[in-house]
């Protein structure tokens, strides 16, 4: 395993999701929060927010590195794709128990689709095995 | 790909995973979700037929993932680590969820540890019953 480019991957994963989250969630999903202000904060807690984001990198990158390992990035769009329609499936389970809108969920399906594609696409052109170093 | 071995890992995970959560949310939690009522849909408007796409959605590309992604899956072992990281994959999720809803605490950790255990085993039955 290639720590220092797992690493470099990791922090990139980082602020990609990051930025991602702030356009998608923070601006072009923001009046559909608005319409259902009852069902967030008024204003998110952002330590644990820049935690959950870190976390969700980590594992992602965690487990390309451990599980794929291979410096494609066409390999990373395909395991960002498949683990975006996982997250979907999640999404369809808190849409069943929650009062969101069919447009949120229909948002998140999009975002969480694209923002892993990207991420994988970029986490699989960063790392790089040791063996092909 | 051996396509009826992981028919049956799907289906031994979506099993899993119904009775887990049916479990763990439906009975475990059920007193905790009583205190944040507001975020839930009452009971009688619970779309339970969509709850059941939603964990047939998320069982199959777990499998798939793991039968597709890492060829012989690494049995058990491989299997164990892979639900751990998927586990904390969901958990980064539950965090972010509860930076922007009113979540109790007890049931952001709740939901953390209880999604690393439950897909944890998930992937110990999936590497146990998948089979290149």
């Amino acid at each position: 395993m290639n720590h220092k480019r797992g690493f470099l991957a990791f922090i990139v994963a980082f602020v990609f999701i990051f930025f991602f989250g702030f356009v998608w969630h923070g601006l072009l999903m923001k009046p559909m929060y608005i319409a259902t202000s009852s069902h967030w904060r008024m204003e998110p807690v952002f330590p644990i927010l820049i935690l959950g984001h870190a976390v969700l990198a980590f594992a992602f990158t965690g487990l390309y590195v451990s599980k794929v390992g291979i410096n494609s990035a066409g390999v990373g769009f395909g395991y960002g794709i498949v683990l975006g329609i996982l997250a979907c499936g999640i999404n369809i389970i808190r849409f069943a128990v929650e009062p969101l809108t069919t447009n949120i969920l229909l948002m998140w399906f999009a975002g969480d689709i694209i923002c892993f594609a990207i991420m994988g696409a970029l986490v699989g052109a960063i790392y790089r095995p040791l063996t092909s170093a | 790909m051996n396509w009826k071995k992981f028919f049956i890992a799907f289906i031994a995970v979506f099993v899993f995973v119904f009775g887990y959560e049916w479990v763990f949310h439906g009975i475990l939690l059920k007193n905790s979700y009583a205190q944040m009522s507001a975020l839930m849909r009452p009971q009688a408007e619970v779309n339970f037929p969509l709850l059941i796409v939603g964990q047939l959605v998320g069982a199959f590309f777990f499998t798939m993932i793991f039968v597709r992604g890492f060829g012989s899956g690494g049995g058990v072992a491989g299997g164990l680590r892979y639900g751990v990281l998927l586990g904390l994959f969901l958990c980064g999720g539950i965090i972010i969820s509860y930076a922007v809803q009113p979540l109790t605490s007890t049931i952001a950790i709740a939901w953390c540890i209880g999604g690393i255990i439950e897909l944890a085993i998930a992937g110990v039955i999936v590497g146990a019953l998948y089979k290149p």
